[in-house]
């Protein structure tokens, strides 16, 4: 069970922004894209969601191609965080927050108010509720959007076994220290409901200490991918980077620590 | 896979929200009755019902003022509710409908009937009909014209959409200063009255198939309050929502188009309506479309009944245009909001 790239170019103006990729997340995996700027991380993210459609390749959800899964049937098994959202007019963070709820063919709505109470308290927005999107800071948005996508793949217990994606862009970029703990350690508990996760980082730290399975990208292709301490090796870094980067093994924390 | 029924979450309406939206549906009605009592003619509503109305009375009620007063409601009710489509479609809360194209589309047509018609062999039957399905063709041509230049030169993106939009509307108004300038001194002032709007040519005949339109467009961009909901996130964020992106903003367009049109081709140009009930509904209900799209149209209507009610009020005998009377309102009132926008 898994959502998979099979090696997917994608071009615009002849350009080629990501080459003949493969990646797949299955189910229970926290799989995340780092690389330099540029590296098509994004780009990536994006034909793996759905929203761009690869030039070659194919990415198929349970087999299936997703051009070929209507965007409804889609919404159910899979939600994408994106960098950032711009709502124009004003709409409070609870009426955001339950623009998450699109399940309403699999699941009772009376289940909603339970699992929004749920999911604001592990987000930890429950004190922002009433207020308007708008008047949020970035960190704040960010919180609130997470929370979003969560409840978009909200399931009661009976249901818990069906398999979700969930795709996030920089999710922690504007987050402080304790929020962007939170939000990885909430991915971590979602790998227990079956949820595979793709995300794109650039804390290499958290990356060795969260992740299950790195894909180091540099110039739109695929360096290597594989478990962390794999991966995230002070040669390959070194060279992806352009940058001199250590990395050692933490005796005390007992995890790769990587610094410049 | 076992599947419940489909029930939309429920705790969304506050009491505060059910009240206003009380309070509207009241004030409808009784600016329809106001609307249907007072005019050139005082047709006491009471005598009407108990039968002690002069025939007089009795024929202007039916065959003037009725389909007048309600021509007005749903015109109203179909270009705010059309604003409120659009404004949330392009997330621009300058978008109206004259952005796309179909109130110069109708007045090309209009006007072209108006001042080359007396060179068309036209049945006689056929007469009552021609400005409306003049105006209707106007409007259709034009919004298929932006609808596929926009899609061929941009893939239908919102921002193509702008700037087509832009393009057509300096298009129309070419062809229209053209017509002006060819026309005589008696087409010209049916023109310019036409280009300012009114509900005075309202009757029966003509307005029950506008109606009958600007019913099943509304009640088709009503139902999309979800996909608008979901809209304000962004197209993306749309799509990963479960929105058929593309086919969402392709319908919505040629709905609004069609509950505009319909109206426009009996009335002629409205300023304002659909550009700022959409933001009186939004201050007065919130921004979500569960709220915002039956409130704009309940407003709408109100407002437009009031409007006509002051533009043949006002002069007696004579009427002034409509469109004086709703841009007399909207204008002081959408400078009062970007007022109270800068403040914030």
């Amino acid at each position: 069970m898994s959502l998979e790239m099979r090696n997917v170019s994608y071009q615009i103006k002849g350009k080629k922004l990501v080459s003949e990729v493969n990646i797949t997340v299955s189910s229970g995996e926290l799989v995340g894209l780092v690389g330099p700027n540029g590296a098509g991380k994004s780009t990536a993210l994006k034909l793996m969601s759905g929203e761009l459609k690869p030039s070659f390749g194919d990415v198929s959800l349970e087999g299936t191609s997703i051009g070929s899964i209507s965007p409804a049937e889609l919404s159910l098994s899979r939600s994408v965080m994106a960098q950032s959202t711009n709502v124009v007019f004003d709409f409070s963070v609870e009426e955001i927050i339950k623009m998450g709820w699109v399940q309403g063919r699999l699941v009772s709505a009376e289940l909603l108010p339970g699992a929004m109470n749920q999911i604001v308290n592990e987000c930890d927005v429950s004190l922002l509720l009433n207020r308007t999107f708008n008047s949020l800071s970035g960190g704040e948005q960010q919180r609130v959007q997470f929370a979003r996508n969560l409840l978009q793949l909200w399931r009661p217990d009976s249901k818990s076994c069906m398999p979700r994606y969930l795709l996030l862009d920089e999710p922690t970029a504007s987050l402080d220290l304790a929020h962007e703990l939170l939000l990885l350690n909430l991915l971590k508990s979602a790998k227990q409901l079956n949820i595979g996760v793709l995300i794109v980082m650039h804390d290499l730290n958290l990356a060795a200490r969260f992740l299950d399975k790195v894909v180091l990208m540099t110039q739109s292709r695929i360096v290597d991918i594989g478990p962390p301490a794999a991966v995230l090796t002070a040669h390959q870094l070194t060279e992806v980077y352009r940058t001199k980067v250590l990395v050692e093994r933490n005796k005390q924390l007992d995890r790769l620590v990587i610094h410049t | 896979m076992r599947v419940d029924v489909v029930r939309v979450p429920t705790n969304f309406l506050p009491k505060l929200t059910a009240a206003r939206f009380f309070l509207l549906t009241v004030l409808l009605i009784f600016f329809t009755l106001a609307g249907l009592a007072n005019g050139g003619v005082l047709i006491p509503l009471p005598d009407l019902l108990m039968g002690r109305a002069t025939d007089l009375q009795e024929i202007v009620f039916l065959e003037i003022r009725s389909p007048r007063v309600f021509l007005a409601g749903f015109v109203g009710a179909s270009l705010a509710l059309a604003g409120t489509v659009l404004q949330g479609l392009f997330r621009n809360p300058l978008a109206d409908p004259g952005l796309i194209g179909v109130s110069s589309g109708a007045a090309v047509g209009a006007i072209t009937m108006i001042v080359l018609g007396a060179s068309f062999s036209i049945p006689v039957w056929l007469l009552p009909y021609t400005m409306p399905l003049a105006a209707i063709t106007g409007a259709i041509g034009f919004t298929l014209l932006l609808y596929s230049f926009a899609k061929y030169f941009g893939r239908f993106s919102i921002v193509t959409i702008l700037l087509v939009g832009i393009a057509m509307n300096a298009i129309a108004a070419v062809i229209i200063g053209l017509l002006q300038y060819i026309s005589d001194d008696g087409q010209l002032r049916t023109l310019v009255f036409w280009l300012m709007g009114s509900f005075g040519r309202a009757q029966w005949s003509t307005s029950l198939p506008a109606m009958f339109v600007m019913v099943v467009a509304s009640t088709y961009l009503i139902g999309q309050i979800r996909n608008l909901d979901y809209l304000q996130l962004g197209e993306a964020e749309a799509y990963f929502l479960g929105v058929d992106v593309p086919q969402a903003k392709r319908n919505m367009i040629l709905w609004s188009a069609a509950a505009v049109g319909a109206g426009v081709a009996l009335t002629g140009i409205i300023g304002f309506v659909g550009l700022v009930v959409p933001h009186l509904a939004r201050l007065l209900l919130g921004s979500s479309h569960q709220v915002t799209l039956v409130g704009s149209a309940l407003i709408g209507a109100t407002l437009m009944i009031l409007a006509d009610l002051v533009a043949r009020t006002v002069m007696v005998p004579e009427e002034i245009p409509v469109s004086l009377v709703t841009n007399a309102i909207g204008a002081p009132f959408f400078l009062w909001l970007i007022a109270r926008a800068s403040r914030v």
